[in-house]
């Protein structure tokens, strides 16, 4: 009997509330809608990067256009070619008004500095004091410097074709003066022998002369300390100079050992002994190496040459990278807690307000019947709400939901935690309220934590760690990330994820038991 | 108005009438400052109304907190059904019904949600709770009204749906603050009438309440100024003790010292007030006994009689004279209450 009427009051509350908020058809439409539509016009608004409306000054010279058509190929995702003019005094103006976002100058004496010995620079003026808009144009026109720097290095690569040319004639000239020489040893002709191995020294000093000029990676002896070389880039560029150049390198120091060996057996009187056969038929080998080295640097496209190494990122996630799909379950999470404190702290607040807490002090019921009673109905309103919001995600927004069949039970476990967490966050929340307006002023301030410090809007790894603590005792923190892999990533929860909130939320509710405890004892 | 329908608490010989209320030597002070409630002694019967009259900030409502539990006595006993009010269990809470200064229920429900909403918080079941809902709803006279939102009623509906409310769990004991405040004078007719109806029914009401002229709808009445008790008895004895007697108007052709003398003369004429050059007020211990030997006393003396007659004033003027009589005596920092 006595645990019936624990029951009838507990529920008591239940009902109360429950009735309290189908009453209000604009409380369930802002309940439901409103956090629907906002989410959606997010979804749907959000552009993702941003596109900055861009003026070009170009060298004042009669034979450039200012005409935006021919300068098409620039306008790219970031800079959004506006206008191009010659007068760079006009379109700073212009940035100082506003009508324009980015002005970038092409110097007149860009081709001099280059060949000066110098970098080109190119300004780019910008005026925001939005730090992330800020790092994101610097961060584009570096991009774009960037492209342009292996556009210009990749017609260098191009205008190197002939020393590539050059190479394969000097190995041609190699193998035929070895020909020569061969024929000379044979005859014990040394004066002939001596001047065709003189020949062949000369082609082989054209041949390291022509591979040395090539521009290749790692083809430069500064290279050679480089710390890249201890990382996957440096040590693809060792693999590029052992094949390739190097090997060639090897091969040209090879022959000129052997024709050096070669003329100390002619200076002997030695034209065609073993030994010096054994030199002959050494070079020989080197240069068909050489000549096959030649062939392979030859073959490489200067594409290739620019870019000898291209990233192939994969992302193993089970959906695709989006914005409305990153945002769609966190903000789910992040209304369903802020409705959670908001509710909560207001409902013991009004409470308290309007007096209804002297009927209960005298009332044969408990603090902790009244907070069980209402946290039921919370709770329940909430779940429906976080179902009908994750419906509608899916449904009108296209937000993905991985193997639902199997996740739902899980979507309602983060849900639920989410919920028991947020509800009880309330409840402190009423215990440290006054009035009304107190206990929506803490809201505010806990939505605007949860927006900053959950890891929402920026990821929380790139906060210090003590402000990481604010993350930490936020519901949303574990919720947010939790929702993600399940509904994107077909994921299991995080069960110290699971874990953290349920410890929290108990954390909470026992503390604002106390605090409504306190309130009903004021004598 | 419908007749009482709760059940009657059993009735006993008044001589066993057991006190409902005991408050001894009892004082209340908040924080580190001075006792807001001073020296409080009275006690309550069961199935009386018992009035706590007192002016704005007299401390009623702090009384009335004590008594229910919500405030514990800095110093002194306070037994409500025999128990500690702040160490009440579950059964004595349910006994009691307490209806509050304020409208506190809940404005978004329904009037029979509202009503619904407290048997539940006192555990009252669906089944159990449905005829006594209907009844207390009747006895306010809210029952066609009972789907109407709580928002949507009047004021004084409001009241009558808060004593509803009040009722349903059928308590045995039933604290009232202010029930009539702001509300119009035959809605005020209305609440006293269910007030009686509920003492008929052996109930117990503690009500307090700032209009002096409900003092006389009590059987109790105890006065209240600045936190301590000025007066506590039936209206009547507070009415006599008030003046130091009882009044006889006198009007006369003409009053002179002489006269004024042969009356004081009498042994039980207390005081003698001179009203104007034509009338007369006594102040007397009893009229039934002292008015024939007044009028006696004047034609012995060939003094003509005019008219004659006892007064009984109105409670408005016993509360002032309490008031001003407590006033005169107080220091000068005496303090008002904060309720």
């Amino acid at each position: 009997m006595f645990l019936y009427q624990i029951i009838v009051q507990i529920f008591a509350f239940v009902r109360k509330e429950l009735f309290g908020a189908l009453r209000q058809p604009r409380l369930i439409l802002s309940l439901v809608l409103g956090p629907f539509l906002i989410l959606a016009l997010f979804g749907l608004g959000f552009q993702g990067s941003s596109r900055y409306n861009t003026t070009l000054v170009v060298p004042n010279q009669p034979d450039i256009s200012t005409n935006v058509a021919d300068y098409k190929d620039l306008d790219k995702q970031t800079f959004h070619l506006v206008n191009v003019t010659k007068n760079e005094v006009e379109a700073r103006a212009k940035l100082d008004q506003g009508e324009t976002d980015v002005v970038i100058v092409v110097p007149p004496d860009a081709l001099d500095e280059i060949y000066n010995g110098r970098n080109a620079k190119f300004p780019a003026y910008y005026r925001s004091l939005n730090p992330i808009q800020a790092n994101y144009i610097e961060y584009s026109t570096y991009v774009y410097a960037s492209e342009f720097d292996k556009v210009i290095l990749r017609q260098a690569i191009a205008a190197s074709k002939p020393q590539t040319a050059q190479l394969k004639e000097s190995t041609d000239q190699i193998n035929s003066s070895t020909d020569a020489l061969d024929r000379a040893m044979q005859s014990n002709n040394l004066i002939e022998a001596k001047l065709q191995a003189q020949r062949l020294r000369t082609a082989t000093q054209v041949s390291r002369a022509a591979l040395n000029s090539l521009i290749l990676p790692g083809n430069s002896p500064a290279n050679s300390n480089d710390p890249q070389s201890k990382v996957l880039g440096g040590r693809v560029t060792d693999t590029i100079v052992k094949g390739g150049t190097g090997r060639a390198k090897t091969d040209l120091d090879n022959i000129d050992t052997k024709l050096n060996a070669l003329d100390d057996g002619f200076n002997r009187g030695d034209a065609n002994s073993a030994p010096q056969r054994a030199n002959l038929e050494s070079i020989r080998q080197s240069n068909a190496s050489l000549s096959d080295q030649s062939n392979k640097v030859a073959n490489i496209p200067p594409a290739v040459i620019v870019e000898p190494v291209l990233s192939e990122a994969k992302n193993l996630a089970s959906t695709k990278v989006s914005y409305i799909n990153f945002y769609g379950p966190a903000v789910v999470i992040l209304l369903l807690q802020h409705i959670a404190i908001t509710l909560a702290s207001l409902s013991n607040v009004r409470d308290r307000l309007i007096g209804a807490i002297e009927i209960f002090r005298v009332a044969p019921i408990g603090p902790t019947q009244i907070l069980t009673g209402k946290f039921i109905s919370f709770a329940l309103m909430l779940l429906v709400l976080g179902v009908i919001l994750i419906t509608l995600n899916n449904q009108l927004l296209g937000v993905p939901f991985v193997n639902l069949q199997a996740n739902w039970i899980w979507a309602l476990a983060v849900i639920g935690v989410t919920i028991y967490a947020s509800i009880g966050l309330g409840y402190l929340v009423a215990g440290l309220s006054r009035t009304e307006s107190q206990a929506v002023q803490f809201s505010m301030i806990l939505l605007l934590a949860s927006i900053f410090f959950t890891g929402f809007v920026v990821p929380l790894s790139q906060f210090a760690e003590y402000v990481r603590y604010i993350g930490y005792a936020l519901p949303m923190t574990f919720g947010s990330a939790n929702l993600q892999g399940v509904m994107l990533d077909n994921r299991i929860p995080d069960l110290p994820f699971l874990l953290i909130p349920l410890g929290l939320g108990t954390v909470y509710l026992l503390l604002g038991r106390y605090l409504y405890r306190r309130q009903f004892n004021i004598g | 108005m419908q007749t009482f329908t709760p059940a009657p608490v059993v009735e006993m010989p008044e001589r066993n009438v057991p006190s409902i209320i005991e408050m001894k030597n009892v004082s209340k002070r908040f924080g580190k400052g001075k006792p807001t409630i001073r020296d409080l002694n009275f006690s309550v019967k069961q199935g009386q109304i018992f009035c706590l009259l007192g002016p704005s900030g007299s401390g009623k409502s702090t009384t009335l907190r004590m008594l229910n539990g919500v405030y514990r006595p800095s110093e002194g006993d306070v037994r409500v059904l025999g128990v500690e009010p702040y160490k009440f269990g579950k059964s004595t809470r349910a006994q009691i019904g307490y209806m509050p200064q304020q409208f506190v229920l809940f404005p978004e429900l329904s009037t029979i949600e509202n009503v619904n909403f407290v048997a539940s918080v006192y555990g009252m079941s669906w089944f159990g709770r449905r005829e006594k809902v209907r009844k207390a709803l009747e006895f306010v006279d809210l029952w066609e009204a009972r789907n109407r939102l709580a928002s949507q009623l009047s004021g004084g509906m409001q009241r009558r749906l808060e004593l509803a409310a009040t009722l349903v769990h059928q308590p045995k004991l039933i604290f009232v603050d202010e029930p009539t405040a702001g509300i119009d004078p035959i809605l005020r007719a209305k609440f006293w009438e269910h007030f009686k109806s509920l003492r008929d029914t052996g109930r117990t009401l503690f009500v307090t309440t700032q209009y002096v002229t409900e003092a006389d709808y009590c059987d109790m009445v105890a006065i209240l100024n600045r936190g301590r008790l000025l007066a506590i008895g039936t209206p009547e004895d507070i009415r006599r003790n008030a003046f130091g007697g009882e009044i006889i108007n006198l009007s006369l052709g003409e009053i002179n010292g002489s006269i004024v003398r042969l009356l004081k003369s009498l042994p039980d004429v207390n005081r003698v007030q001179v009203i104007s050059s034509e009338s007369i007020r006594l102040t007397v211990g009893d009229t039934g006994e002292t008015l024939p030997e007044i009028i006696n006393l004047l034609q012995q003396n060939n003094i003509e009689i005019q008219t004659i007659e006892p007064y009984r004033p109105d409670f408005e003027e016993v509360f002032v004279r309490l008031m001003e009589t407590d006033n005169a005596n107080l220091p000068a920092d005496a303090e008002e209450v904060h309720e």
